[in-house]
């Protein structure tokens, strides 16, 4: 079966769903999106049950290699100290996240030119700032205008409520003297549009049943669909193919009932995620790129950024009702985001205050931190955990080498036959220290919020949700695989929008960014179509 | 046996009205996660170390001796010991009673909520006091 589209799109997640409903203003175009995944139905999300914090461990992990969805393919992560947290479906890894939403700063565009390291972006922060306003207005962003550190927001929803371990984390970092600010978050604070506002259950991270949590299935989905987008679900593409002009002339596929198929397309958009988006470009293997897809220079997969976080937690006196509310979502600090002379290490990083855990995650990580017996002191040992803690995860710079990569991983299929990936990453020295240097601070803020700290480490291994950097955007095409514009150096008509095309990683959650470049890309496209498009 | 063993690692707690394990439905919870496997595992090498170390079946030993055995059974094989423990929390926290005795906040179904109180923002005071901190940039 062939069909043809104006544009395709591939992977429905934050940046595909931004990409789509920029590009679906013009309803002349046929827009089709394949999502390897299935539509979640809000209602059926775990939250409505009393045992919903037992889905974490099955049918809602963040870790493809234990949810094991169809949608889901192998990701051996036995060379990489974190693994990937990821999520296939309608909406991606949306449904999943926590709904921390800041935004890269303007010094993370140009880390060559200010900390002579690694390379500036093609694209500044400047240009970006106009997507970054649409794309807020559209997710819908809580959080305060007015940040020291981030003086750029014009209009935000009210913020998500501190409660009382906000609070007192709040007056830890004012007695220090240190930033901190309450967090970007993508959640209804207020009703808006269709959408609930948050009721502050705090589970977000198994998906959103009041849909306050600005996954995009609820919000740029919707609008797209009205539009006249068409979505295929449960459609995996394996390879991109290119016709006898060098430009691609679509996709292949293989649809919901197994059968292989073929659409056509004038554009080809990738949003697959920074593993996902290098996975089908090394699948798509032809006479003119024997290595893979825009392959020519060895770059795609290559210089995979993960945001190694620490993770410090603190237990205080009090009960604090700390589990009460958006889990990640609380305040932030960018204390020591910028480079400062007196560290070791260049750039620096985010602290996130996270809420306290819900009751099995403290049983279970107070038994095994030490903090929690089993045997006649047990409930006392959970009544001084439980509600009593905070933590603070450390988001740090990571910077790109080459060594950290994704291959294809032939040894591991999905349930298609395509092969899985295998990542291959170590943590560079420079991350090291940053990591060292958060840990000893948040030590500190929890030592003067007359909080005990109960655990510390790095790197944590469940968190590689920020993949980044895999398809690199520059100026040269001996360096990096996409222009500004996200638009293939040696395929004029096929683009990338997801977080692939980091050059660096910045030092805050990239959602937001990634979504902004989406929105600033699929601007030009429009602009562009009959220039960047084949004519089939 | 499974119900002493329950005991032994979560008890209850009269004076903080908590339920020992063995009052929740640890059986549902097997069958639902298919998880009997690992608790007959668990209970075999608990009565093997019973019997080598106090020759005598698990329920007749003592509340230290119970102990011992299992941490014992910690020592000598950390990874069964571990993944049966946090099955007993997951069924044991995730019980409705439990839940409810916790205070945990609203519990299902949704949506009543939980209600936390409204921010004074004059918490802010010294975070602007200090001023900016942003990095401007020279994007030329």
């Amino acid at each position: 079966m062939t069909d043809v589209a104006d544009i395709i799109i591939i992977g429905s997640g934050a940046s595909g769903a931004a990409a789509v409903w920029s590009l679906s203003h013009d309803k002349s175009l046929r827009i089709v999106c394949f999502e390897q995944g299935s539509i979640s139905n809000p209602s059926d999300y775990p939250t409505k049950s009393p045992d919903w914090e037992l889905s974490r461990f099955d049918k809602s992990s963040f870790d493809p290699n234990i949810r094991k969805n169809l949608a889901d393919y192998p990701i051996d992560v036995s060379e990489s100290p974190i693994s990937i947290a990821n999520f296939n479906g309608y909406g991606g890894s949306t449904i999943l996240y926590s709904a921390h939403f800041p935004r890269l700063h303007p010094s993370d565009f140009r880390v060559k030119t200010l900390d002579n390291i690694a390379d500036d972006w093609p694209i500044n922060y400047s240009e970006l700032k106009p997507y970054f306003y649409i794309n807020e207005k559209m997710m819908g962003v809580a959080g305060l205008v007015g940040d020291t550190a981030n003086p750029e927001y014009n209009s935000l929803l009210p913020p998500v409520p501190l409660g009382d371990m906000g609070k007192e984390m709040a007056r830890a970092f004012n007695k220090m003297n240190w930033h901190w600010w309450p967090s970007y978050s993508a959640i209804n604070t207020d009703k808006r549009n269709s959408r609930s506002n948050c009721i502050n259950l705090g589970p977000c991270n198994i998906g959103c049943s009041q849909g306050a949590k600005g996954s995009v299935d609820v919000t740029y989905w919707p609008l797209a669909r009205l539009n006249g987008v068409e979505v295929y679900t449960e459609s995996r593409v394996y390879e991109i193919t290119l016709d006898s002009k060098g430009l691609s002339d679509g996709v292949l596929y293989i649809n919901k009932n197994g059968n292989e198929c073929q659409c056509k397309a004038k554009i080809v958009i990738l949003a697959c995620s920074g593993i996902g988006t290098p996975r089908l470009l090394l699948n798509s293997k032809s006479p003119a790129f024997p290595d893979g897809l825009l392959n020519d220079n060895g770059l795609v997969g290559k210089n995979l950024m993960l945001h190694p976080l620490a993770y410090v937690e603190g237990v205080f006196d009090k009960d604090l009702k700390s589990s009460i509310g958006p889990h990640g979502c609380c305040i932030l600090s960018q204390e020591f985001y910028e480079t400062r002379p007196e560290n070791d290490f260049l750039r620096g990083y985010t602290m996130q205050i996270l809420r306290g855990a819900p009751p099995i995650e403290s049983a279970i990580s107070g038994y095994f931190m030490r903090q929690l017996s089993i045997g006649k002191n047990h409930h006392k040992d959970f009544a001084r955990l439980f509600n009593h803690t905070a933590g603070i995860a450390i988001i740090s710079e990571d910077l790109p080498e080459k060594h950290n990569r994704v291959e294809l991983d032939f040894e591991n299929k999905d349930h298609f036959g395509m092969p899985g990936v295998k990542v291959y990453y170590k943590m560079g020295e420079n991350t090291k220290k940053i990591l060292k240097h958060g840990i000893k601070i948040s030590k500190e803020i929890f030592s003067t919020a007359g909080a005990k700290v109960t655990a510390s480490f790095a790197p944590v291994k469940n968190t590689g949700w920020h993949l980044m950097g895999t398809a690199r955007m520059g100026e040269d095409p001996k360096i990096s695989v996409v222009n500004k514009y996200g638009q293939a150096h040696q395929v004029k008509n096929i683009f990338i929008v997801d977080s692939s095309v980091f050059v660096t990683s910045g030092a805050a959650n990239p959602v937001a960014t990634s979504q902004a470049i989406a929105l600033f890309v699929c601007n030009y496209i429009r602009n562009n179509i009959s220039n960047v498009s084949n004519s089939l | 046996m499974i119900k002493i063993v329950l005991n032994t690692l979560i008890p209850g707690d009269k004076k903080l009205n908590m339920p020992p394990a063995s009052e929740i439905g640890f059986n549902a919870y097997e069958i639902k996660y298919e998880i009997k496997q690992i608790t007959i595992d668990f209970l075999s090498e608990l009565t093997k170390i019973s019997q080598s170390q106090f020759s005598k079946i698990f329920i007749e030993l003592g509340e230290d001796q119970k102990k011992k055995a299992l941490n014992i059974l910690k020592l000598k094989n950390i990874r069964l010991f571990s993944v049966f423990l946090k099955h007993v929390f997951r069924a044991y926290y995730s019980d409705i009673k439990v839940l409810s005795l916790l205070r945990v906040g609203s519990s299902p179904p949704f949506p009543d909520g939980n209600e936390i109180k409204e921010d004074d923002w004059s918490i802010l005071s010294a975070v602007y006091e200090r001023g900016s901190i942003y990095k401007i940039i020279d994007e030329d």
